[in-house]
């Protein structure tokens, strides 16, 4: 299920998004809000996945709440009015709906969200915490090349960084990172399909190294690996 | 040649349908079918009169005082149906409200705008308070709004709307009239006096 926020300080149009997304199947509107900083004080505790952000709203302009968000977000900035549009597409937004908007136009908004999403390479940037013989390390799960599972450690290969060893099983590592991005291909090893620069002879190629493709991971890899989204 | 002049001054000055406006209201309305909502259909014709107004009696120099009232009337239930319980608007008129006499058309208008625009803020208490008096050669019109946190506005005694306001007044009304403004930190204040004519 995605997880959705509306902002908006107009009721009405509050009241279009939920009926729009309760027409989906995949997206939840978990809150709406009418005050923009009750929304930032929710956004703080429940990041959620997409957030629909009226531009214009006298209190608190949009494009300066999206910058001042804590976390990334997929934002589809929601107006009335044409001029402020542009100033969406400056902002890295997934989209802008130009109110009223049908239903139609709303889904592809949301189709467009969902291709980011999936595809993780956006705006969203996640962090993994781990807990490391010198305190705890925050690690950008962009900049995971690969993952190599050595007895009870586990060795992180990364992008332009030294590789990280932690004390963790591959179960636990792989739980914490998205299924959409991260999948298991041998005993001791996890890759992030988005890595990926080809795969031959059950070997995949990442960077300049060779990953083992395991037998009975095989099928389920190649399944993920091909798919479209 | 004079005459022309001023014609020409007038209809420039002729405030439109704010198109912000317009597209506010047409949203209202889109949520409003959506929900199936009985209202839609009222707000359909609250609208349609308005425009109404604008267009086909707009150009006249003088209208029925009623006709003006009935679009501030429009102009602020359509803006209530907007903003429900968020802000707090009042709305009387006091005196003869049938009265038969004429006013210039959209007149008003912009100082009722001028306060939603400049008033309206879900996350504060906005307040409006809008009063017109009506006498048997008079109308009174006071206009109240505290002000918002300020965003990308600039806060120049309302804009061009009243900018425009005062010289149709000094036009049509000149010696006939009082305006004052009380503009300061937290509130605007309007009050305006015309004489009726017949």
């Amino acid at each position: 299920m995605i997880k959705a926020v509306a902002v908006d300080d107009e009721l009405p149009a509050l009241e279009i998004l939920q009926d729009f997304c309760s027409r989906t199947e995949e997206i939840q509107l978990e809150k709406k809000f009418n005050k923009p900083t009750e929304a930032l004080n929710y956004l703080k505790q429940n990041p959620v996945d997409i957030l629909f952000l009226d531009i214009n709203m006298p209190s608190l302009n949009g494009i300066e709440f999206s910058k001042i968000l804590p976390q990334k977000t997929n934002i589809i900035f929601t107006t009335a009015y044409s001029e402020y549009a542009v100033e969406g597409f400056n902002l890295d937004a997934v989209d802008y709906l130009l109110k009223p908007f049908t239903f139609r136009r709303f889904q592809q908004a949301i189709d467009k969200a969902i291709y980011f999403l999936k595809a993780g390479e956006t705006t969203v940037t996640s962090f993994i915490t781990l807990r490391v013989n010198y305190g705890l390390l925050k690690i950008n799960t962009n900049d995971i090349l690969y993952i190599e599972g050595l007895d009870d450690y586990l060795k992180l290969h990364l992008y332009n960084q030294r590789a990280v060893i932690v004390r963790m099983t591959m179960k636990t590592m792989f739980e914490k990172l998205s299924p959409n991005e991260f999948v298991r291909v041998h005993r001791s090893f996890i890759v992030p399909l988005s890595k990926i620069n080809s795969v031959r002879n059950k070997l995949i190629h990442i960077g300049d190294d060779e990953i083992p493709l395991g037998s009975s991971y095989e099928e389920s890899f190649l399944k993920a690996f091909k798919s479209p989204s | 040649m004079q005459q022309e002049e001023t014609d020409a001054e007038l209809s420039y000055l002729k405030s439109q349908i704010n198109p912000h406006f317009l597209f506010n209201t047409l949203n209202l309305i889109y949520s409003l079918t959506i929900k199936k909502s009985e209202q839609a259909s009222e707000a359909v014709v609250k609208l349609a009169n308005m425009m109404r107004y604008v267009l086909y009696e707009s150009n006249k120099n003088f209208v029925p005082l009623q006709n003006e009232i009935s679009y501030i009337k429009n102009y602020i239930e359509l803006q209530q149906s907007r903003f429900g319980d968020l802000i707090n608007v009042s709305f009387n008129i006091t005196g003869n409200t049938s009265s038969n006499k004429k006013i210039a058309p959209l007149i008003l208008i912009p100082f009722v705008e001028n306060a939603f625009k400049h008033g309206v803020n879900a996350e504060e208490n906005s307040d409006i308070k809008i009063h017109i008096e009506i006498t048997q050669h008079e109308l009174t019109l006071g206009v109240f709004n505290k002000k918002v946190k300020p965003v990308t506005m600039n806060n120049n005694e309302g804009g061009v709307g009243i900018i425009n306001t005062k010289s149709r007044l000094q036009l049509l009304y000149a010696g006939n009239y009082e305006l004052n403004i009380e503009d300061d930190e937290k509130d605007f204040y309007v009050y305006l006096k015309l004489h009726l004519y017949d």
